[in-house]
């Protein structure tokens, strides 16, 4: 039984794709404008995939078997439809792959996200939005649900907020009984903060998994000066689940230092329906510094800092990183950079150094390269192989307006593969007709 | 009695030390800009048009309506011969420098049409400026949203700037991509998400969060090796301490069963005790063993519900029920508001 509304979820899904693609076919040959001043709008991309690499069996590690999947991903989308203030959005994908002849081809597919929306209202006060899509509305983490959506401006920068709907799970896998809800309402004096009271509730099995109220606030009194942050208290259980603290400053265009807390408790974030729910309550506390500077108009940047997280008097971690990056050219997006980082659990641990460059020779023709090395602490959990490596090469052609063909090939060698190659083909069309940039902010 | 000083060593190092003077002078002195307020001019009764001409007529950038200094001496001749009444540094008078905002498409006489000629519309802060900068341009997140907020959320960026590279405007950290941007951005979004949306379609953010995502978003982007993505290098390995560290983060994207299923299919659950490719140590059943799980278990559950989350089949209940050998599961100091009788994980023991 549960398979079969598996398979009607799989089919409802590729129906949805289906009625995409009408609107694919829209996007070659420019629809009638609906009005002079406002013309049809269909933006996009398709991505096409193929990758192909050797893999350990579960059964018997010391096998290789081939992979090779084919992957096709649609967005689509248009803000003038028509009719003033709707827009659509989509974006789907399906895979097919050809594991091994006894296992055969195996394919799958899910809509990650189908919407359409209205603003209204004098400068779009009033927003609706209806669909899978992802809801980030105030403290509370984000949430993928298939439902609504919807923001309302008040006067004096007041707003309000509201949402609901279906957990989105994998294939369509509805649940009546499972299903989340929240709302926001906040004050935000345009372009100097914000102070946000929130309070969102998910059910599973027909009873609260989580409920949370929070309180989002950012000061940005000064231009150089950003403080932004959140509690979130964890309703269920009367415990602070989360806490964060950003200080951000940038006395010129040169400098950024930031200074961040904050404050976990993981098993707080765990469903109340879960049995894993009532075995802790430990929490941890993070704390670090990060300065960068940023010369030469931004061509140069260099950043760095650490931050140490605190899970009781003897259990420390922490992690720290290095990074500096040079653009060589801006319009052609040409760069190269090395990152440093390091890991420390207070058990075990790592390094890890990585390089990269960008180049474009020609502005049709972008290469890049990435190299990864990574030193292990604990051999022992890395089966006596203490370093891996990952070794990547890109080259990417623009073939004509908005299509871009890319090859990667990619080397790893790890504790688990003595010696792993891959290699991906990546086909990207722009339905615009035009090509993403190299950088957009610096 | 000798000189201390000799004539032909004096000479030389005091024209030296004149020299080094005049060119510290030179290199140092003061770039000359100008003197002038608006705001005293505004309140004088002068009108916008007097000094800056047609600009009401203007339909790009490119055309200049700064006033020449012919214009200033129209009410200013008698001050022709004191120029340091309007110029910072008179001994090197400079034109009034003309910083031309580059990439902005923007028409003067359309606008002026549509504010009756009322520059202050957009020119909010021109009645309070005491410098002729472009203190006095209207800010973008202040002026133009006053009209433009539809283009602004519909991310019709080219109907105002030709090159957005070269956008500068406040507040910068809204804007900004740098430094640890990746850590950051959760909590700029959670306080309003619009200001992503500004640039970033929902599709965006769904190529990371989505849990449905078919590819990681390093690899799914390989070809951007700038841009901070998680999920780096040789992830395979490096998983388990990252998640060590700061499980929160696992969890932001990824539910129970997406580990879960991994650690199946690849031999790492259960199987995993008996082929030497499980992710316990040796002593974890042990209590007293250096590598007992009761201690790690406590400090972050949220690792064990990853694989062992099977409802009342999971398999702490075994030992971790009342009467179980595990004892009480519950930390001290635990307290709920649900229904022991009635909760879904609470039912599981009392009942």
């Amino acid at each position: 039984m549960a398979r079969s509304t598996s398979r009607a979820h799989s089919a409802l899904g590729a129906l949805v794709l289906l009625c995409a693609a009408p609107a694919l076919t829209r996007a070659d040959t420019p629809a009638k404008p609906a009005t002079p001043a406002e013309p049809p709008r269909v933006y996009g991309e398709l991505r096409t995939y193929i990758r192909g690499w050797q893999d350990t069996s579960p059964e018997d590690r010391a096998t290789q078997r081939f992979r090779l999947p084919f992957l096709q991903t649609v967005y689509v989308g248009s803000n003038r439809v028509g009719v003033k203030g709707l827009s659509i959005e989509a974006l789907g994908y399906g895979e097919i792959e050809s594991v091994e002849p006894l296992v055969g081809n195996r394919g799958r597919g899910d809509l990650l996200m189908a919407t359409i929306a209205w603003r209204g209202l004098p400068n779009d006060m009033l927003m609706l939005k209806a669909g899978r899509q992802i809801v980030h509305v105030g403290a509370a983490n984000n949430a993928i649900i298939d439902g609504f959506s919807g923001r309302l401006e008040l006067p004096l920068s007041f707003t309000l907020e509201a949402w609901g709907g279906f957990t989105a799970e994998p294939g369509f896998d509805w649940g009546t009984d499972r299903w989340q809800a929240g709302a926001r309402a906040a004050w935000s004096p345009f372009d100097v903060g914000h102070l946000g009271v929130s309070f969102a509730q998910e059910r599973m099995f027909g009873e609260p998994s989580r409920e949370l109220v929070g309180i989002d606030f950012a000061w940005r009194q000064f231009k150089w000066l950003d403080t932004t942050g959140y509690f979130l208290i964890d309703d269920l259980s009367r415990r602070l689940q989360e806490a964060e603290l950003y200080i951000e400053g940038h006395p010129t265009r040169e400098w950024q230092l930031q200074a961040e807390y904050r404050h976990v408790d993981v098993a707080a974030r765990i469903p109340k329906t879960s049995i894993f729910s009532v075995f802790s309550n430990a929490t941890y506390d993070q704390a670090g510094g990060w300065i960068g500077f940023f010369p030469l108009n931004g061509m140069l940047s260099l950043f760095g800092g650490a931050s140490v997280l605190v899970y009781d008097a003897d259990d420390i971690g922490y992690r720290a990183r290095l990074r500096a990056r040079l653009l060589l050219d801006r319009r052609l997006g040409n760069l190269i950079g090395i990152e440093l980082g390091r890991v420390g659990t207070g058990t075990s641990g790592y390094w890890q150094t990585r390089a990269y460059g960008m180049w474009s020779p020609t502005s049709k023709l972008h290469l890049t390269g990435d190299v990864d090395f990574g030193v292990y602490d604990d051999s022992a959990r890395t089966n006596g192989h203490r370093w891996s490596n990952v070794s990547r090469l890109t080259a990417a052609v623009d073939l004509f307006a908005g299509g871009r063909l890319m090859a990667d090939v990619s080397v790893l060698v790890s504790p688990t593969f003595s010696q792993q190659w891959a290699g991906m083909l990546r086909f990207t069309y722009d339905l615009s007709g035009r090509l993403p940039e190299p950088l957009m902010v610096p | 009695m000798k000189r201390l000083v000799q004539p032909r060593v004096l000479l030389p190092a005091l024209a030296l030390a004149c020299g080094l003077v005049a060119s510290t002078c030179y290199v140092f002195q003061k770039p000359d800009a100008i003197i002038f307020s608006h705001k005293r001019h505004l309140s004088e009764s002068a009108a916008c048009v007097d000094c800056h001409g047609d600009m009401t007529q203007v339909v790009d950038m490119v055309q200049s309506r700064l006033p020449p200094m012919a214009k200033c001496l129209e009410c200013h001749e008698d001050r022709e011969k004191a120029c340091a009444y309007c110029h910072v540094t008179p001994s090197a008078p400079e034109p009034a420098a003309r910083n031309v905002l580059g990439g902005i498409l923007f028409n003067h006489k359309n606008h002026a049409q549509r504010t009756k000629n009322d520059c202050a519309t957009c020119h909010k802060r021109v009645m309070e400026a005491e410098e002729p900068r472009y203190s006095t341009r209207p800010e973008m997140l202040d002026e133009c949203m006053q009209c433009h907020k539809s283009d602004f959320r519909n991310i019709e960026c080219t109907k105002c700037h030709t090159n957005l590279t070269e956008l500068r405007q406040k507040p910068f950290d809204l804007f900004s991509h740098r430094g640890n941007f990746l850590e950051k951005h959760p909590i700029v979004a959670k306080g309003d998400l619009v200001v992503c949306s500004h640039c970033h379609k929902d599709n965006f953010c769904t190529d990371c969060h989505s849990r449905m995502a078919p590819m990681k978003p390093s690899l799914m982007r390989s070809d951007e090796p700038d841009r901070q993505l998680i999920h780096r290098g040789d992830f395979l390995t490096t998983h388990p301490m990252d998640a060590r560290l700061d499980g929160k983060q696992c969890l932001t994207c990824h539910r129970q069963n997406f580990c879960q299923d991994c650690h199946t299919k690849n031999g790492l659950s259960a199987r995993g005790l008996t082929n030497g490719l499980g992710p316990h140590p040796s002593g974890w059943l042990v209590k007293g063993s250096g590598d007992f799980h009761g201690p790690p278990a406590r400090r972050d559950i949220g690792s064990c519900a990853t694989c062992h989350e099977r409802g009342a089949e999971s398999n702490c209940i075994g030992c971790h029920k009342v009467g179980g050998v595990g004892g009480n599961p519950h930390p001290p100091g635990w307290e709920s508001r649900i229904d022991p009788q009635r909760g879904h994980a609470c039912v599981m023991c009392h009942r």
